[in-house]
């Protein structure tokens, strides 16, 4: 493996040179004095479908912050304490956090925008503002480092509106996701080998300086027709040249095996497992393959320093004969027929209907084995201490499409900035006198997400106090507090 | 998870709980506050084209144009274009349409089959890769617009997709760039190439720093390797260089300062009437014009769009305008739960055949005509007996591929089922879905979308007592619901007589709760279609005829034509509906004529600077 390797400092000393192309024996000189300490904290955020049951994700009575079981019998946490199916018990890395809400003032299905946005979504199903993956590697300029600044990726669904993505750049304009894994791996790896022999090596090095010689060119295009232009239309073209940075990432990060600190390239995936890819076009039965592929792509551009930000936007399994035996259609017989206890339903009375919980609970374990699986690799490839992982679903209860109390999972060792290993719980959104209030009504004091945002900026340095856009202030001003 | 993600209006379905029942509640109550639907538009304005009435929208950043990726502002209210002092300093109307109010100068990125065509066109290889990128981005619906972007994304496909081209065309150099003596006459061979390349990628005459940076690539390829893989190197860089991505309505030189209107040069018109026409570059025999000068004058554009509206070119581009116009090539993008649907999953391919047949045998081949679009008693069904079975359709003997509806109450494109099958739930029909698709698309009533104004969807509690008209009728009781709903319901519930994916149906519910359904509706909208009809056939039959209804189709023409769908060009598409108007009666339906007259128009070569 070792001659297709990749350095992880060698890839950053690469991007740190900035514009200028560079040769080899300086990313030597660069992987040398590279230490482990200096590595930096990594981003991940995952989106699951339909919702939690909450009767098998909740706290129990007899849990409490930092001792809790959640290896019991159908509980959709499991996975982080399975050792028998991912090596170790990941229990002391997660952190479970309860009553967070999505204040996103549409249909919950209009609704996964506000997660790394923290905004209300408009009339065109957009956020108002950046999500915080694109704020802190575009925006603060942390991506700038890595050959790739940040990579969104999904499974089945490339559509770019607010109910379907996670990445969002200024203005709210959703990033389209990568839902091809061959093309995902195109993207963060395909460039970042070279063989041994000098021939393959020179050939190497002239499509590089091909590459250069056609954005060279590319550039001058731009800069011939941009004066040309009002400043609206010019935009189109400062985005362009903007793009045209992530291909000369491309071309100036190859390098070579045999410095210190070396990753190995991940396998390209293999397109045979998912002939189809899209939803609603036959894409359904090789979701689950799909996935552990983005998976397994993101773990290990991670490793290798190839990108510190990353999102992946999940799906289900809606198709007969799904591996998890559910009904073919999980939105509307699983998601849609949970009936929930007061825990699942915002603190609101009734008893519920326990055999519409497990299903559901199913389903969302399944959603919680690819994070476990994740952290695994992640661990595996010695990045999972140095990576902060955000999950979370567009809803709370799925019936209801509440994006109150939606289930909010953070994982990995976060380079120690939170403390992991444990469960909170917030306070709940409505008085007990009445527990049907919603974000209109004087007495709902929920706890929005942009908080948590907040916070998790913080943890990378970025000094801020508000993230996101609501009406009122309280809603997106203060980090969490308790993480820390 | 998403089975309503196209759905513009509503979308929850769920099982009934009392909190669903408040939230609906709620959400109506909500209503109250807001403004809601706005006004009618589809009378074309008065004073077009006096000296004294031009208006123009004030300078400035137009609409949500800023940012990437922006699916655009189609469908909300009418509220921007304010009125400045006006003057183009055009010359006057020709007749025709003219410069009142024109469009801004711009660029515009190719959409996913544009680049595709452009790829065939330019190196002869039957490009896939467009449906391989990222989507295109829409505005109103349409894939032609001001939202497409070049984004990090898009730019790795296209250079990825660029190296495979590039690749591919090396057997092709023979006759593609032919060179006798490549070893030591490269250079020359490669400036030939260069300049004869060029100009039919970019679409127009080149300038000799274009053809010094692309040697300058040549060499970079050919340097310490072969000739091959310089030109290699150049196909590759002209696939992504702007001057092929993004067409162009800028005029040939920097507008003098202080000057607000110029014309764009022939060859952006060319290019610009090839596209909207045939989704492809534009043919020699039109380059010559363009560069003759000839093609600035409108008789000759007009010529020259029959001549490419009757090209085969133009058949799956016709077709593709009209689909998205009505929203029904979100048929391929459509699913339903197979519980209550289990026979769409095998039926929809049929449909999506269906519709491209018929439209493009009304639209393109035929008579052009969307009366003849909308009230149709025949369709085409190809070898698809299963639809033809679900219709209840029979073989007519008379029409080769055509099946009859004789007595059935089926007419026209929008009892189809790519029609009713999109625009409906996953696991019932959909009259507010049906119903405001009726609004925007064939009336072109402006209304906010619930998210506008600030409402959470949650649709009429399921209840297997009352069929789904008489739970949606909910909207109508409530004074504020009923603002909006008033004139949505009256369009969607005609079509109650077929279910979710589009079968006919007597009754709703099954044992004790089967009901029967009614498709008997009002509609009152103040347009001269408003009547009571006994379903959605009578009513398309009624609207087939209507002036209303042709002008809404003008106007979703214009925006498809234009590229453009912003508020920012109202003006300009009143303008444009004015002139319309004034066309006889005949060619105000028929697509043809409508386009002719846009491309003859002063304002299709016109546009304003903008600072």
């Amino acid at each position: 493996m070792s001659a297709r390797g990749i350095t992880r400092r060698g890839l950053l000393g690469a991007a740190a040179a900035g514009g200028a192309a560079f040769s080899l024996p300086r990313l030597f000189e660069r992987a040398a004095v590279a230490t482990a300490a200096d590595q930096p904290l990594n981003f991940i955020c995952l989106y699951h479908p339909h919702g939690v049951s909450a009767e098998f994700w909740a706290m129990k009575a007899a849990d409490s912050e930092t001792s809790f079981d959640i290896a019991y019998d159908k509980c959709s946490l499991q996975p982080f304490d399975d050792a028998a199916t991912y090596g170790k018990s990941f229990k002391d890395k997660i952190l479970v956090l309860e009553g967070i809400d999505h204040l996103s003032n549409a249909s919950a299905h209009d609704s996964a925008g506000t997660i790394l946005t923290g905004s209300r979504i408009d009339g065109n199903k957009k956020p108002a503002n950046s999500s915080l993956d694109q704020f802190l590697a575009v925006e603060k300029g942390l991506g700038a480092m890595t050959p790739v600044t940040s990579i969104s990726m999904g499974v089945g669904i490339d559509v770019t509106e607010s109910g379907f993505s996670l990445s969002f750049g200024p203005g709210g304009a959703a990033l389209p996701k990568i839902i091809d894994p061959v093309q995902a791996f195109n993207v963060l790896f395909a460039n970042f080998s070279l063989p041994d022999d000098p021939a393959a090596r020179a050939a190497a090095e002239h499509k590089r300086k091909v590459g250069m010689s056609i954005l060279d060119f590319v550039r001058g295009e731009i800069g011939d027709l941009r004066p040309k232009l009002g400043s609206s239309e010019q935009q189109k073209l400062d985005q362009h040249m903007t793009s045209l940075r992530e291909i000369e990432k491309r071309l100036q990060t190859t390098t070579d095996a045999g410095a210190a600190g070396k990753c190995a390239l991940p396998a390209k995936p293999d397109a045979k497992l998912f002939p189809k890819l899209k939803q609603y076009n036959d894409g359904e039965p090789y979701f689950d393959a799909i996935t552990d592929a983005q998976i397994e792509l993101i773990a290990n551009a991670i490793a290798c320093g190839v990108t510190r930000f990353a999102t992946l936007f999940m799906n289900d399994l809606s198709f007969a004969g799904n591996p998890l035996g559910l009904p073919a259609d999980n939105h509307s017989d699983v998601a849609h027929t949970y009936d929930p206890s007061p825990v699942g339903n915002n603190g609101r009375p009734g008893a519920g209907t326990p055999a519409t919980w497990e299903p559901l609970a199913k389903f969302n374990r399944y959603s919680y084995s690819k994070v476990a699986k994740l952290m695994q690799r992640l661990d595996a490839l010695g990045a999972l201490d140095n990576t902060l992982i955000y999950c979370a679903s567009d809803m709370g209860n799925p019936s209801l499409h509440s994006t109150q109390n939606v289930p909010t999972l953070l994982a990995g060792g976060a380079a120690g900035k939170f403390r992991m290993g444990r469960r909170l719980r917030m306070a709940a959104d409505c008085p007990s006198s009445n527990p049907w209030c919603d974000p209109t009504t004087a007495g709902f004091s929920g706890l929005t997400n942009n908080h948590l945002l907040v916070a998790i900026a913080q943890a990378f340095g970025v000094n801020i106090d508000s993230f996101g856009t609501q009406v009122d202030p309280k809603h997106t001003t203060g980090a969490l507090s308790g993480l820390t | 998870m998403s089975d309503r993600r196209f759905n513009g209006m509503t979308g929850l379905i769920g099982r009934a709980t009392p909190e669903r029942a408040r939230s609906a509640a709620l959400a109506a109550a909500a209503l109250v506050t807001l403004a809601a639907c706005q006004g009618v538009i589809g009378e074309p304005p008065t004073g077009f084209g006096s000296p004294g009435s031009n208006v123009n929208p004030s300078g400035g950043d137009p609409g949500s144009g800023g940012s990437a990726g922006s699916p655009g502002s189609g469908g909300s209210p009418a509220s921007g274009g304010t009125t400045g002092p006006g003057g183009t300093g055009g010359a006057p109307a020709d007749g025709g349409i003219g410069p009142s109010a024109t469009l801004q100068a711009r660029i515009r990125r190719l959409t996913n089959a544009e680049y595709d065509a452009s790829v065939k066109a330019l190196l002869g290889i039957d490009s896939k890769f467009g449906a391989t990128f990222t989507p295109d981005a829409r505005q109103d619906g349409f894939t032609r617009n001001d939202a497409q972007r070049v984004d990090p994304v898009f730019t790795m496909q296209i250079d990825d997709a660029a190296t495979q081209l590039a690749a591919q065309t090396r057997g092709k150099f023979g006759t593609l760039a032919p060179c006798a003596n490549p070893t030591s006459g490269g250079e020359a061979c490669a400036a030939t190439f260069i300049g004869a390349f060029l100009t039919r990628a970019y679409r127009r005459p080149t300038a000799q720093r274009e053809l010094d940076a692309l040697m300058a690539v040549y060499r970079a390829g050919a340097e310490a390797s072969a000739y091959a893989d310089g030109i290699e190197a150049v196909i590759h860089a002209v696939l992504v260089s702007p001057a092929f991505l993004y067409t162009t309505e800028i005029g040939g030189a920097v507008a003098p300062a202080g000057a607000t209107a110029m014309t764009i040069t022939a060859h952006e018109a060319a290019s610009a009437m090839a596209y909207l026409l045939t989704g492809a570059p534009p043919d020699d025999a039109l380059l010559a014009t363009a560069a003759s000068g000839e093609l600035m004058k409108s008789d000759v554009r007009q010529a020259e769009a029959r001549r490419l509206f009757a090209s085969a070119g133009a058949s799956a581009q016709i077709t593709r305008i009209v689909e998205e116009w009505l929203g029904i090539d979100r048929i391929t993008e459509t699913a339903k739960d197979s519980n209550a649907y289990p026979a769409f999953a095998g039926l929809k391919d049929a449909m999506k055949r269906e519709a491209d047949a018929f439209v493009n045998e009304v639209m393109w081949k035929t008579s052009h005509d969307v009366a003849d679009l909308l009230s149709a008693d025949w369709t085409l069904l190809g070898n698809d007996v299963n639809l033809a079975q679900m219709y209840g359709a029979t073989v007519d003997p008379a029409h080769a591929g055509r099946y009859s509806f004789g007595a059935v109450p089926r007419r026209g494109v929008l009892n189809q089922g790519a029609f009713l099958s999109v625009y409906a739930h996953a696991t019932e029909s959909g009259p507010v879905l049906r119903g405001v698709a009726m609004v925007r698309r064939l009336a072109c009533i402006e209304m906010a979308s619930p998210t506008e104004l600030n409402i959470q969807v949650v649709p009429p509690v399921p209840d297997p007592t009352k069929t789904t008209r008489e739970r949606f009728s909910v909207h109508a009781t409530d004074p504020v619901c009923a603002t909006c709903h008033g004139k949505i319901d009256g369009f969607g519930f005609a079509f109650e007589n077929f279910d979710g994916m589009g079968k006919a149906r007597l009754t709703e519910g099954t044992g004790a709760s089967l009901k029967n359904v009614n498709s008997a509706t009002s509609v009152a909208v103040g347009m001269d279609f408003d009547g009571a009809y006994a379903d959605s056939s009578a009513m398309v039959a009624k609207m087939a005829t209507s002036q209303s209804v042709r002008a809404c189709f003008a106007r979703h023409l214009f925006r498809a034509s234009a590229a453009n769908s912003e508020l920012a060009n109202r003006q300009v598409e009143d303008s444009f509906l004015a002139a319309w108007s004034a066309l006889a009666p005949d060619k105000q339906s028929n697509i043809l004529e409508v386009l002719v007259a846009w491309l003859g128009s002063d304002t299709f070569v016109q546009r304003r600077t903008q600072p």
